[in-house]
């Protein structure tokens, strides 16, 4: 198996009687691209303040590359962009990214190629030497991003890299992240954009209420729950109950002429619908197997966990 | 990297902080502005002086000698410029103090407060930097700008004395160095509160401390003034002074800077104190700079960042 960029396992922590995480467990294996989904109050960013040593936990333990946390060396190699991203003001943005290049052991004359390197791919090569103070809200997210990128990290910790960025710099986010990955780094980002993370992450979890609801690989989460849209001519009532044994039925349409739509478990029961009903003497006019799409899966999870008794989707803490 | 190297990155990048804070340079404008007027002043006394002339007392000193050995061979004007000199340094002085604790108290509060209450400090602490690493750092950087800047003024303020009356101040070194001493003091508290608290709460809050205790020192003068029969205010005063040992330290500055003559120093009125602290205060006032160094890396170690 894979090395683990990062490991939590029955990770606690309270504030006072809320218990904003109540048992995680969440493996993010080296290279993937991790997407950490939950409504506001889910318990994310808490989760990413425990990983980056700035709370402890109450329980449990986290791990980046098999080192503890809270260790000062587990860091080395972690790239961060916190949520509420806020730079000295009266740094330039070269001599930002200079100094945390020199933090990591780089002589100055690198450190500022480095610095340099790093803004020219977020395009604020133009404004390394301008005061922060004067960048846009938009500016100082990029930067974020390319402070993050000093040193080439391992792991990229990304909490909402998008949030001030117009539809170009998101883009120019997805196309970073994919260098990055290509590179071998891992990405764990933390995101309400849920078209975002679909697009970039090979894995996710959903977390509400500080316990993770659904975790895995993106495409067989969204596969589990297989949907079909079957038009056919002629299909009787029989033949609908038949159907029913590879799935289930969710809608059936017309008489005769019939638009069915059905959800199936496996990719293997379309190809069975398929046969049943041109064996049937039906004539196929379409057959079109559909994954959830991440929000319906997002809110599905949500759904879930609310009427297994935790609220309901929306609700925050 | 070794943790020294880090530190010294920290510290690199707070002289930087420091001197593109814009209060450092209200501070260093005043500075300026006080030893202008100090210049003014001390010109237009020996002004004064110079008609009166005649010998005005027993305290004084040879030219540029710093002390007060040489009043048999000194002429009567030379004499008096000396009495002049160590009746005029301690007050002036005070404006160096007050420089010394305020620039103490903003820097203190710029370096931990001003960038953890900002969450400027998140990216930095999220690198592979112990918190210790980066406290000592930034208290290390903010402390040369300190330093540098009330060396400066006390080079500053030497110069002009010895350029106008032809005498240093005595003991002018000693008595800069626990001026230093007193801005150390407010910049270590303002450290340690400014981890937990924001800029403009911890800077009120070194305010009110250096305020109590200059009242501390009001009180004690006023106690020596009424006598040795009741020791109650001057009692108050030495526990104030223990307690926020910042103003004691500047007493003890304005006796030496006087030629350690009490009368002197008693002229001075409440900011002088009145009373000579001992040396013992230089050396509580430096055990409680490092207890507030060291409570700033617990407080901080303690805290809970983003």
């Amino acid at each position: 198996m894979a090395e683990a960029a990062l490991a939590v396992s029955g990770l606690v922590r309270r504030f006072g009687a809320t218990r904003a995480l109540s048992g995680v467990d969440l493996t993010v294996p080296a290279g993937s691209a991790f997407g950490l989904l939950g409504p506001n109050g889910a318990g994310k960013s808490t989760l990413v303040r425990i990983v980056l040593g700035f709370l402890p936990a109450d329980e449990g333990d986290a791990r980046i590359f098999g080192r503890p946390a809270a260790w000062r060396t587990a860091r080395e190699g972690v790239g961060f962009l916190p949520e509420r991203f806020a730079y000295p003001g009266w740094l330039t943005g070269l001599e930002l990214l200079a100094h945390h290049a020199r933090l990591l052991g780089y002589r100055a004359g690198e450190a500022r190629r480095e610095a340099l390197r790093q803004l020219e791919r977020v395009g604020l090569a133009e404004a390394a030497r301008r005061r922060i103070r004067g960048y846009s809200k938009g500016m100082q997210q990029r930067l974020g991003i390319a402070l993050s990128l000093v040193g080439g990290p391992r792991l990229l910790v990304w909490d909402e890299p998008t949030s001030a960025l117009d539809p170009l710099g998101r883009v120019l986010v997805r196309d970073l992240m994919l260098e990055e990955r290509r590179r071998g780094a891992t990405v764990f980002l933390n995101s309400h954009l849920l078209g975002e993370v679909e697009r970039v992450c090979d894995r996710v979890a959903v977390i509400d209420r500080g316990r993770v609801l659904r975790e895995g690989p993106l495409g067989d989460l969204l596969l589990a729950r297989l949907r079909l849209v079957v038009e056919a001519e002629p299909v009787g009532d029989e033949l609908v109950r038949e159907l029913g044994r590879w799935g289930r039925v969710l809608r059936a349409e017309g008489a005769g002429s019939r638009r069915i739509e059905m959800e199936v478990g496996e990719r293997e029961a379309v190809a069975e619908v398929a046969r049943l009903l041109t064996s049937a003497g039906a004539r196929l006019y379409r057959l079109e197997p559909r994954g959830e799409s991440l929000e319906e899966f997002f809110l599905e999870a949500l759904r879930d966990a609310a009427a297994s008794g935790a609220r309901a989707p929306g609700e925050g803490l | 990297m070794s943790g020294i190297a880090r530190a010294l990155e920290m510290a690199r990048y707070a002289v930087r902080e420091a001197s593109r804070n814009r209060l450092t340079w209200v501070g260093l404008g005043a500075g300026v502005l006080f030893l202008g007027l100090y210049a003014w002043g001390l010109s237009a006394a020996l002004g004064h002086l110079a008609p009166v002339g005649g010998d005005l007392g027993g305290v004084g000193g040879e030219a540029g000698s710093g002390g007060t050995g040489g009043a048999e061979a000194a002429s009567p004007p030379e004499l008096s410029r000396a009495m002049l000199v160590a009746g005029i340094a301690p007050l002036a002085f005070w404006p160096a103090s007050l420089l010394a604790v305020a620039l103490g108290g903003v820097l203190g509060a710029g370096a931990t407060a001003g960038e953890l209450d900002g969450q400027t400090a998140l990216a930095t602490l999220a690198r592979p930097l112990g918190r210790g690493e980066w406290l000592f750092g930034k208290a290390l950087g903010a402390g040369l700008v300190l330093t540098g800047t009330v060396v400066g003024v006390s080079l500053a303020f030497m110069a002009i004395t010895w350029r106008l009356a032809g005498a240093a101040p005595t003991a002018w070194a000693a008595g800069s160095a626990l001026v230093l001493l007193e801005g150390w003091v407010a910049f270590a508290l303002a450290l340690a509160l400014g981890t937990r608290l924001g800029p403009l709460v911890t800077l009120v809050a070194v305010v009110l401390v250096y305020g109590l205790s200059l009242i501390g020192q009001v009180v004690g003068f006023f106690g020596r003034l009424a006598g040795p029969g009741d020791r109650t205010l001057e009692d108050v005063s030495t526990v104030v002074m223990l307690l926020f040992p910042a103003n004691g330290l500047f007493a003890r500055a304005a006796y030496l800077l006087s030629g350690a003559n009490p009368f002197v120093t008693l002229a001075a009125g409440p900011l002088g104190g009145g009373a000579p602290p001992t040396a013992a205060l230089t050396y509580w006032a430096l055990g409680y700079t490092a207890a507030l160094m060291a409570w700033a890396w617990r407080l901080l170690h303690g805290r809970e960042l983003g």
